[in-house]
């Protein structure tokens, strides 16, 4: 589940989950939603990804960065993960989504400002600025 | 972050423009931070962390004669935006947060030869042909796709990979902020993902709070400069407001991330990690200094290309007719500049995100045909109100490192702006105003309504107040064209 949170010049995204793979994929969804995306094709993609770092809850914005980045290149938007590796240094696995004419909104970046990863008895927090 | 409250109590009133926090409010400022705002502007900005922002940004390594918050100043990450700081070199640091995603985000301005009663007759057709001409909004390529080695080019000489190509003139080199490239930039530290995302977007507008612009010259305050400047009333100009599109962002994006673990290794603790920065010269720091001016370089020679698909588009609606280039200049930069702090000339970095450069009579910097008046200083408002063109003056550069706002600030953000605006209404507004809009769509539109921004009126007139530029020209809007 996520949510969007306003922001004076950006954009805030919480999302909630039970697994850490869960909440990652709700990161996903929310980002491209958010972002609007145009004349949705039939056409289902796939993209692989691998995002490796020492810091794990930059490594969240690193993986988001590196959907916006397949996204701009290929004018793709995703709505789903599958996830092959997810530990506190990788996340390996595939983007999956649909080619797209353009999007509303354009989010240059997730990016590390007011960055929230955070695990509780009830499972997974995220909170991500993106700018807009 | 510091509250607002608590900095409140530490700001002192140095005159109806200025405001100042002393270097010695906080533990960790090197130096003051000084905020052009009336009382008014000030008790708004109150309301984000932009103050606090500021704050941290006086308390980064080298950081020199003092951090200076705009009258359009408002919360970002890591940096606020609307904001300056200088470091000084060769050890003080760059921070790609200072900078911006979006590197060499700016303005550029072209000047027709034809008034606006000349042209009202067609401005639906002015509107519709440059919308159809210059690909706008996310995810739409331009009409240019480069290869590898011709993207590198663009990288290496910005605007004048462009008119070598006949793309434009010498006189477009000339007339805009570093004639329109960077010389330290190097294409090979750019990333093969941000060239990638380069490829297919030269000459592209993007979205957001980029547009296109056709104005009016409403009011001339100045009219020696006006004319210097080669402006005159009821005259029809262009504006371009765009940057670097996804290669720029990529670049900060990779940067920011390579200077992360520095931080951490080095033990710097910083409030924001988007204040992630590293010495000028380090490896790291020299590295993004070129990788950031190929960036700028790149977005040089988008505006350059717009502005050539404007000429056609121009000259195929008026035969024989011409838009000559007053100016281009960035709000989104890293620059080295040479700057007296205190009594001493010293070599200093100026990170400016959004904030304009406004170099006073006689620099150098500033074109031979416009150096007695000092460098014009284009200042975007919003669709419905007024864009302004200012000079530069010498009282900027001993204040602020020859620096003024860039717009007019964001004030809602884009939920509260979609909650508050209505489409059709803002669309019908506008054209009671007799403003022509194009757009592909009115979520984007809303998302830039006027009521979403600060008065640029009382910011610009701020500005004028504190000394640092003087208006030139009021400039109204006739014709709006954005992508989503």
């Amino acid at each position: 589940m996520y949510e969007i949170l306003p922001h004076t010049a950006d954009m805030v995204i919480r999302v909630t989950a039970t697994t850490r793979e869960d909440v990652l994929r709700s990161l996903i969804q929310g980002m491209f939603a958010a972002a609007e995306p145009r004349e949705v094709g039939e056409e289902r993609v796939e993209r692989s990804f691998a995002v490796i770092g020492a810091n794990s809850a930059y490594l969240v914005v690193d993986f988001l960065n590196v959907a916006l980045a397949e996204s701009d290149v290929r004018s793709e938007a995703y709505d789903d993960v599958r996830f092959d590796v997810v530990t506190d240094e990788a996340f390996v696995g595939v983007l999956i989504g649909h080619p797209v004419g353009g999007f509303a909104t354009q989010i240059k970046a997730a990016t590390y400002h007011d960055l929230v990863v955070q695990t509780g008895p009830s499972g997974w927090e995220m909170r991500v600025t993106f700018d807009v | 972050m510091i509250p607002s409250e608590i900095i409140r109590e530490k700001i002192r009133r140095l005159s109806p423009y200025l405001a100042e926090v002393p270097a010695d409010a906080f533990p960790g400022m090197h130096v003051p931070a000084r905020i052009f705002l009336t009382a008014d502007m000030l008790e708004a900005a109150s309301h984000d962390r932009s103050l606090s922002q500021l704050i941290n940004v006086s308390m980064l390594p080298g950081v020199v004669g003092c951090v200076a918050g705009m009258p359009d100043l408002h919360e970002g990450y890591g940096f606020p935006i609307g904001g300056v700081a200088a470091m000084e070199l060769p050890h003080g640091v760059i921070s790609p947060g200072g900078v911006g995603y979006d590197i060499n985000c700016g303005v550029r301005l072209l000047r027709s030869d034809k008034t606006f009663q000349e042209i009202e007759s067609n401005l639906d057709t002015i509107a519709q042909q440059f919308m159809r001409a210059i690909p706008s909004g996310t995810g739409r390529g331009g009409r240019i796709r480069l290869e590898r080695e011709e993207l590198d080019d663009v990288l290496g000489r910005g605007a004048g990979w462009c008119v070598a190509r006949g793309f434009g003139t010498l006189e477009d080199l000339e007339h805009a902020e570093e004639r329109g490239c960077l010389s330290e930039a190097d294409p090979s530290l750019v990333s093969d993902i941000a060239k990638k995302r380069g490829y297919h977007q030269l000459g592209t507008l993007g979205s957001g709070n980029h547009f296109l612009e056709v104005q009016r010259v409403e009011h001339i305050f100045d009219s020696n400069a006006a004319k210097g400047y080669g402006l005159f009333l009821d005259q029809v100009v262009v504006a371009i407001h765009c940057g670097s599109r996804g290669l720029g962002h990529q670049v900060c994006t990779d940067y920011v991330r390579k200077m992360l673990p520095l931080l951490l290794s080095s033990g710097i603790r910083l409030p924001d990690p988007e204040l992630a920065c590293a010495p000028a010269d380090s490896a790291e720091g020299r590295q993004y200094l070129a990788a950031m001016a190929a960036a700028a370089n790149f977005a040089w020679a988008n505006r350059q290309m717009i502005a050539h698909h404007l000429r056609l588009e121009w000259q195929l609606l008026f035969p024989g007719a011409h838009l000559s280039l007053l100016y281009d200049v960035c709000h989104n930069i890293a620059k080295r500049e040479t700057h007296y702090i205190g009594k001493k000339e010293k070599d200093v970095l100026v990170h400016r995100k959004g904030a304009t450069r406004a170099f006073g009579p006689g620099r150098m910097e500033v074109p031979s045909a416009y150096r007695e008046i000092g460098q014009p200083v284009l200042i975007p408002g919003t669709m419905g109100t007024a864009s302004y063109i200012l000079r530069g003056t010498q009282a900027a550069m001993e204040q602020t490192f020859g620096t003024v706002c860039h717009g007019a600030g964001r004030r809602l953000s884009r939920h509260a702006a979609k909650q508050q605006v209505e489409g059709k209404e803002l669309r019908e507004r506008l054209q009671r105003e007799g403003i022509v809009v194009r757009c592909f769509s009115s979520a984007g539109l809303i998302e830039e309504a006027p009521e979403a921004y600060k008065d640029i009126d009382a910011v610009v007139s701020t500005v004028e107040g504190a000394g640092l530029s003087h208006k030139v020209a009021r400039l109204r809007p006739i014709a709006v064209i954005k992508g989503d």
